[in-house]
């Protein structure tokens, strides 16, 4: 069997970027069938998801799309884009295509573009919950069921596919895959098993190579210096093994390396959970090949009951925010006493107006670690409120109502008699928009994936 | 009682301790430890429970502690308080609360046994 070469430029598109002359030097030296990259993540809370933006800055995404495709369609080389846009949406794969057309007629590009759209209806869903097929659906940390509620309160709903959809539009003779929401292993892995790769050695190199360098270390300090510092990974499987190697001599992956990263963001270091199954590394070897270069063999794939990830969202209203500080020892001393009685007043004056609640970010105090801080407060705190209520307008209203009352509340011992706290910025209050919350997280076991994800085809150029 | 805070010399007996979310619901703390005898006496010795009083969440929310001997490494998870990005989370990407875990790992290892 041919060895075939996956590169991955980044961890995720948009985020810090890739260096393009680093990238070009890569893939002349390394020849890659694929670039298998991934542009998304649900880390970064449920807002993009409903909102429909992306969780990067849109330069950054058009830098990093323009520095894979000017380099990958002209030398033959395929590429393959996961979660895209960020939450892989709808609205989030019609931005990244966008993004495509504009690049690709800028620099006269020609090739063929697959699109998988990864949304699930929410009437799609209800039909499968009339018929009960979301009856094993379970919540993925909680284990709580789907409920009718669940789905019909959701704002937008994703499926995360697995390798499946992408090896059809490959096979289907795309050139440029842009996939909806989709298991970042999987956008890796899925040129390597379309090609007749080992499943379980092909989604374990994906399970590593997915965050780009955070899987290597570095030899010599590089990463500080560069701006776009995102560094390319090479991946090499054959028949029993593959090899992992960054694109520069400066940084290393060692088997310690490698093992380490299948820690990264995972609850556990055992098995690797997939759509289409389990990657068993009970008895993977990492071995170092060279200073630069680790080789894993021995992991294998258990195939189990197809079973896509549901993301969904729904509203949960509207935000408006402040930052202030305080300085004074004597309110800093009663502090969440002062807070907790402002909280009522505003219950109180605006209760009848609608819901809303409002959340207090104590830095200085306990911002981070909340309940579990031991630390005493900082000789100096600042506070973030954040309103979130029913309508935008009362989220304002309440919040520079609270700037004020806070501004002038006279608590015991106050000797700050011109006012107590210092406002940041002005205007005083930040009117944050819509807040989306969590609905859907649960793992749902599906027959087919065209049942699901839909691939649409266009020549583009 | 949640134990107190570390002190330097502490800390160095680890080359990485760490918190991120696994996917919005879960945080994840990886550590790796440089000395062969801390790690065997963190496997031995730290309780999910003791995880949960410093984080302040029910000891069933709190995986139970995984190692990886060939790397000195042990890894927990807990469900966090709020999902990450709902109202009233504190840390998006849980990318800083290794703390609790930093007091609770460095009382435990330099207590006597």
């Amino acid at each position: 069997m041919k060895t075939v070469t996956v590169v991955t430029p980044t961890g995720c598109i948009g985020n810090r970027g890739i260096d393009s002359t680093i990238l070009e030097q890569c893939i002349r030296t390394s020849r890659p069938d694929v670039i298998a990259v991934d542009a998304g993540s649900l880390d970064c809370g449920p807002w993009y998801l409903g909102s429909g933006q992306a969780h990067s800055p849109r330069r950054n995404i058009e830098w990093d799309i323009e520095a894979i495709l000017s380099q990958a369609v002209p030398a033959g080389v395929r590429v393959i884009i996961g979660s895209a846009g960020g939450s892989g949406a709808a609205a989030h794969v019609e931005r990244t295509v966008e993004t495509i057309q504009r690049i690709a007629e800028h620099r006269n590009l020609k090739f063929r573009l697959a699109v998988i759209w990864a949304d699930i209806p929410s009437d799609w869903l209800l039909n499968q919950a009339a018929e009960g097929i979301v009856d094993k659906a379970r919540h993925c940390a909680t284990g709580a069921a789907l409920t009718r509620e669940d789905i019909e309160s959701s704002h937008t709903i994703v499926g995360m596919m697995g390798t499946g959809p992408i090896i059809d539009a490959l096979e289907g003779g795309a050139d440029v895959i842009v996939a909806g929401r989709a298991a970042d292993a999987a956008v890796i892995a899925s040129y390597p098993i379309f090609r007749g790769c080992d499943k379980g050695l092909s989604y374990h190199m994906g399970d590593i190579m997915e965050c780009a360098e955070s899987c290597a270390v570095e030899i010599a300090p590089t990463l500080r210096a560069l701006g776009r510092n995102r560094i390319p990974i090479v991946g090499r499987i054959g028949a029993d093994s593959f090899d992992l190697r960054p694109s520069v001599d400066t940084l290393a992956c060692t088997p310690e390396s490698c093992l380490m990263h299948s820690a990264y963001e995972r609850t556990s270091f055992n098995d690797i959970k997939v759509p289409e199954g389990t990657v068993d590394r009970t008895h993977a070897k990492y071995e170092a090949v060279d200073p630069n270069t680790t080789r894993i063999s021995g992991s294998h794939f258990i195939e189990q009951p197809h079973s896509i990830l549901l993301e969904g969202v729904r509203h949960a209203g509207y935000r408006s925010i402040f930052p202030i500080a305080i300085r004074t020892p004597a309110m800093i001393g009663q502090l969440d006493e002062i807070l907790s009685s402002v909280d009522e007043v505003q219950q109180e004056l605006f209760g009848s107006e609608g819901k809303f609640k409002i959340h207090w970010h104590k830095y200085g105090s306990n911002a981070v670690l909340q309940s579990s801080e031991t630390m005493p407060p900082s000789h100096e705190i600042g506070i973030l409120a954040d309103v979130v209520a029913e309508t935008q307008d009362l989220a304002h209203d309440v919040a520079y109502d609270l700037l004020t009352r806070l501004g002038f509340w006279r608590y015991p011992g106050r000797y700050t008699t011109a006012g107590n706290i210092a406002v940041t910025l002005s205007p005083g209050v930040i009117d944050a928009g819509e807040v989306f919350e969590f609905s859907i997280y649960h793992a749902l076991e599906i027959t087919d994936d065209s049942e699901v994800f839909r691939t649409e085809f266009i020549d583009v150029g | 009682m949640k134990a107190p805070e570390a002190k330097e010399p502490a800390r160095s007996r680890v080359s990485v301790l760490r918190s991120k979310n696994a996917g919005p619901y879960y945080l994840t703390l990886d550590v790796v430890f440089r000395e062969q005898r801390d790690f065997d006496k963190t496997v031995r010795t730290l309780r999910p429970e003791d995880i949960a009083r410093e984080y302040g969440v029910e000891a069933g929310s709190v995986t139970p502690i995984s190692d990886l001997p060939a790397l000195r490494a042990i890894k927990v998870s807990l469900l966090r308080r709020f999902p990450a990005g709902h109202p009233g989370c504190s840390d998006c990407y849980g990318m800083n609360q290794e703390e609790p875990l930093a007091r609770l790992l460095f009382q435990l290892l330099e207590a006597k046994e």
